[in-house]
């Protein structure tokens, strides 16, 4: 066969592929290395996890942050699809486009200043305790900031938004035409959500759980700021360690571990998608 | 300007497992216009873009004139083509548009203006130079398009469905226009289209193609009065169907058949004598007579503008189509009418 | 289908969940013309003293312009990068591109925390200390995905035919895509830019790792929330949020307008 007659420029990928496989995929497969080597002993070995796992601080920084991760995705989970059914089914094609961008506008402003804005309502003398006090007259205050819930709190937030956004994404596409089949073979809304509405708006759920799952269990700037630092999470010590006792390796593994959970959590969710395309 | 022929030897296309284009022969004049015609998917596009360079060909050769120009870029090929959208450059002036192939050659902005000014004014657009593609209008763009491929005297012009964009009316009217274009240029033509009328009314030959392969190669009227298979008689003018056996042969190119539908027959062509044959039967080739030795009756009648057109059932029940002039007296649809056929009205089919 | 005190109760679930995602920026931007300390109301008196105070403040204004630098050469670097790979995973065939793709979409669900960490031991095994430069490198990793989604979505919608038609008329591949892909481009390019910016402004995770001395804004912020409160951070904050909202809708708006 002949060459074609115009070139195929496929050239313009280079710098792309040179910065990712550079600069993404080989440090992170080098940390993932890192993590199975040791100073002591040559070659590779688990060590290093052997140590984590002795470790209680560590060991209880990661339960921490995977129930805070589980935490967050539940109660998004909770809030999003009641509002995804709202921008879907209830309002007008041109109040929808207004209505996501209300909900979503704030998140691509920083992270740190959204976190640390709630930092400063929620502190003792911030505006919701404050107002409490007045309105109440008691002393209220909960200590409600610096703890595990308030991280919770913080998170959810990011997550309902993305949560919604790709519920709504699925939700939106569905054939109007089932539902009003539902209701002529005699079904009821909630039957509609049921059997309609929820097989096939659920690879939506999934990716937005995942992502959000992915964003909470490593997120370091809502737990240092509304969860304080005596019960730190598997980010907080993993900035220690970089930042404080430089310790190479144990970063590595810490961070290597992440990746272990990540994997391990989200993987079975992404067979879940495979498996409702295949039904739908 | 002077006209090249276009030559394919064994040319064919294939995209991954599925073969669009056969191996073809085709040998296309200098300075005639000739149409791919054929329904979508048969290679028709394919072969067009094969001559064009935008396409690799998976064998055989191209030449224009003499050159072979298999392996040759698009633009060095003595080829211009005009796309079915016209695809002009949405964010540069007419004049710009025209134009740029020149600019590509290296021309200076006062050679390439000029030029470009002389076209504007050749297809009535003088003054519309600095307008924007958006502010024309369809046939407009199309004449932006023409002048801008015809700019750079290419020995062949390549056409993609050149009228499919434009509503009936003006599709018609354009119809004419082209063809007068093609004799005052004098360059080879080469169109593509799916629509019949289109192909007669502007081509010198056409070409009709069936899944990848040319079926038949001749003038409108040969195709017409000749086509050689069912796909070629159905697919230019409406046609009947009607089988029958070979009897015998009979002087002045024709055959008797026996037909279960209109009794024995006389078509034009050659066959075995005892082989089952297929005749084709245009609508202008029967007429309604009531004295006429067959019968058929009516079922359906259709006004189509200049005649109308009646749909009969035969004795055996095959359909037919016959076209009455205006004026004629119309039988009331479920009444037997009577049917006579010339000789040598009906074609025999080759398959 | 659903009912009307269902419609209802959505409609108030929708608003109150909105007006808790802007509680605190509608209050840190009140609180920042407040001369008090502290949040407490009524407001004692309205100052913009704060206000002055973040433009006179040598490091803010400093972190500042770091900020705004860096983020200009992010963005024109993941805009630039982005723009010739969205081409290329368009119109070119090549063996492995799905797993290409996949590979330039990674960042977008990899925890930033394991794209600072990993890249810091790598480039300090390489020997390269943290520093400004590093910490963009990062940042492009970070926006490139969002680039060339946006960019690949504008020119898969682009119709080939212009471009074949440049090609027939003689313009090499490189010199059509400056005719004819660029300018149709436009809108989506700026978008981009706007987009990467806006991220790259206000990203904290990766300039953090990867730097140590000099500073962008988001670090500043953090740095001075972690030391000690200062009532000028809610001038600030309220600045930046203003700043990266008209950013971020700009950018909306140019990659939702349609072009001709």
């Amino acid at each position: 066969m002949a060459r074609p007659p115009v070139s195929n420029l496929w050239q313009g990928i280079l710098p792309a592929l040179v910065l990712m496989a550079g600069f993404f995929l080989l440090p992170i497969l080098y940390t993932l290395g890192l993590s199975l080597t040791s100073d002591g002993a040559p070659g590779l070995t688990l060590a290093n996890y052997s140590a984590f796992a002795g470790e209680a601080t560590l060991t209880d920084a990661l339960m921490r942050s995977l129930t805070l991760a589980l935490s967050v995705v539940v109660a998004a989970t909770v809030l999003a699809w009641p509002l995804a059914w709202y921008l879907t089914f209830c309002v007008t094609h041109q109040r929808r486009v207004l209505l996501l961008f209300v909900l979503v506008a704030p998140f691509w402003t920083s992270f740190t200043i959204r976190a640390f804005s709630w930092q400063m309502v929620l502190a003792d003398r911030g505006i919701v305790w404050a107002t409490l006090r007045q309105l109440t007259g008691a002393d209220v205050s909960l200590g409600f900031l610096y703890s595990l819930p308030a991280s919770i709190f913080g998170l959810t937030l990011f997550g309902i938004m993305l949560i919604t956004l790709m519920v709504y994404s699925s939700m939106v596409t569905i054939d109007r035409r089932l539902i009003e089949a539902n209701a002529v073979l005699g079904g009821s809304g909630w039957t509609a959500f049921r059997e309609v509405v929820l097989p096939l708006a659920l690879p939506g759920w999934i990716i937005g759980a995942a992502l959000t799952f992915i964003v909470a269990v490593g997120d370091y700037a809502v737990p240092s700021l509304l969860g304080g630092g005596l019960r730190p999470v598997l980010a907080q010590v993993m900035l220690s360690v970089l930042k404080g006792t430089y310790d190479l390796p144990m970063a590595a593994t810490l961070a290597s571990v992440l990746v272990i959970v990540i994997v391990l959590c989200v993987a079975p969710l992404l067979l879940l998608v495979r498996g409702t395309r295949l039904q739908s | 300007m002077r006209a090249k022929s276009v030559t394919l030897r064994g040319v064919s296309k294939s995209f991954g497992e599925v073969q669009a284009v056969c191996p073809q022969d085709l040998e296309v004049r200098a300075g005639e216009f000739l149409t791919l015609l054929g329904p979508s998917g048969c290679g028709k596009t394919t072969i067009l873009r094969m001559i064009a360079g935008l396409e690799a060909v998976s064998s055989g050769a191209i030449f224009v004139g003499d050159e072979d120009v298999t392996g040759h870029p698009p633009n060095r090929r003595d080829t211009s083509i005009m796309f079915q959208d016209y695809a002009l450059f949405p964010h540069k002036s007419v004049r710009d548009n025209i134009a740029y192939g020149l600019k590509m050659r290296g021309q200076s902005e006062a050679a390439r203006s000029k030029a470009a000014e002389g076209w504007l004014e050749r297809i009535s657009l003088d003054g519309y130079g600095k307008r924007l593609p958006s502010a024309l209008s369809g046939g407009q763009r199309q004449r932006v398009a023409l002048a801008r491929a015809l700019i750079l005297e290419p020995g062949v012009l390549l056409l993609d469905e050149p009228l499919g964009a434009l509503d009936a009316g003006l599709r018609r009217h354009l119809q004419v226009e082209l063809r007068r274009l093609h004799r005052d240029v004098g360059l080879t033509f080469i169109a593509v289209t799916h629509d019949q009328e289109e192909a007669m009314t502007m081509s010198d030959r056409i070409a009709v193609m069936r899944d990848g392969r040319i079926e038949q190669l001749g003038t409108p009227a040969e195709i017409y009065d000749h086509p050689e298979t069912e796909f070629v008689a159905r697919f230019l003018g409406r046609c009947s169907v009607i089988e029958g056996r070979v009897v015998a042969g009979v002087a002045g190119g024709m055959v008797q058949v026996e037909t279960a539908a209109l009794g024995p027959v006389f078509a034009t062509g050659t066959a075995a004598q005892g082989a089952n044959v297929r005749l084709a039967l245009r609508p202008e080739a029967l007429i309604l007579d009531h004295s006429g030795p067959v019968r058929a009756r009516v079922t359906d009648a259709v006004f189509t503008g200049n005649a109308v057109r009646l749909t009969l059932t035969a004795a055996d029940g095959s359909g037919l189509e016959l076209d009455l002039p205006r004026g004629a007296p119309v039988p009331a649809t479920g009444t037997e009418a009577g049917l006579r056929l010339p000789p040598g009205a009906a074609i025999l089919l080759a398959s | 289908m659903t009912g009307p005190i269902t419609t209802r109760a959505l409609t108030l679930l929708f608003w109150i969940t909105a007006g808790v995602i802007y509680l605190p920026i509608g209050v840190m931007a009140v609180f920042s013309f407040s001369s008090a300390r502290y949040q407490i109301l009524p407001i004692p008196a309205y100052t913009t003293e704060w206000y002055t105070r973040v433009f006179t403040d040598g490091q803010y204004s400093a972190g500042f312009l770091n900020s705004i630098l860096l983020a200009a050469m992010v963005s024109l670097a993941a805009t630039l990068i982005g723009f010739a790979c969205a081409y290329s995973l368009v119109n070119a065939r090549f063996p492995g591109k799905n797993a290409f793709t996949l590979l330039v979409l990674a960042p977008l669900a990899v925890p930033l925390l394991l794209v600072g960490i990993a890249l810091r031991i790598w480039t300090t095994m390489l020997g390269l200390q943290p520093s400004l430069p590093l910490a963009g490198l990062g940042q492009v990793l970070y926006v490139l995905p969002l680039a060339v989604l946006n960019l690949r979505n504008r020119i898969a919608q682009l119709p080939k035919s212009h471009e074949e038609a440049a090609w027939a008329l003689g313009a090499s591949r490189l010199r059509a895509i400056m005719d004819v892909i660029l300018p149709a481009c436009r809108a989506a390019l700026l978008a981009t830019f706007i987009l990467c910016f806006t991220f790259a402004f206000d990203e904290f995770v990766i300039a953090y790792f990867l730097t140590n001395f000099s500073v962008t804004l988001p670090i500043k912020i953090w740095t001075t929330l972690v030391t000690g409160f200062d009532p000028t951070i809610n001038a600030l904050g309220t600045m930046v949020f203003a700043f990266s909202l008209t950013l971020g809708v700009t950018a909306q708006w140019l990659l939702m307008r349609k072009d001709p």
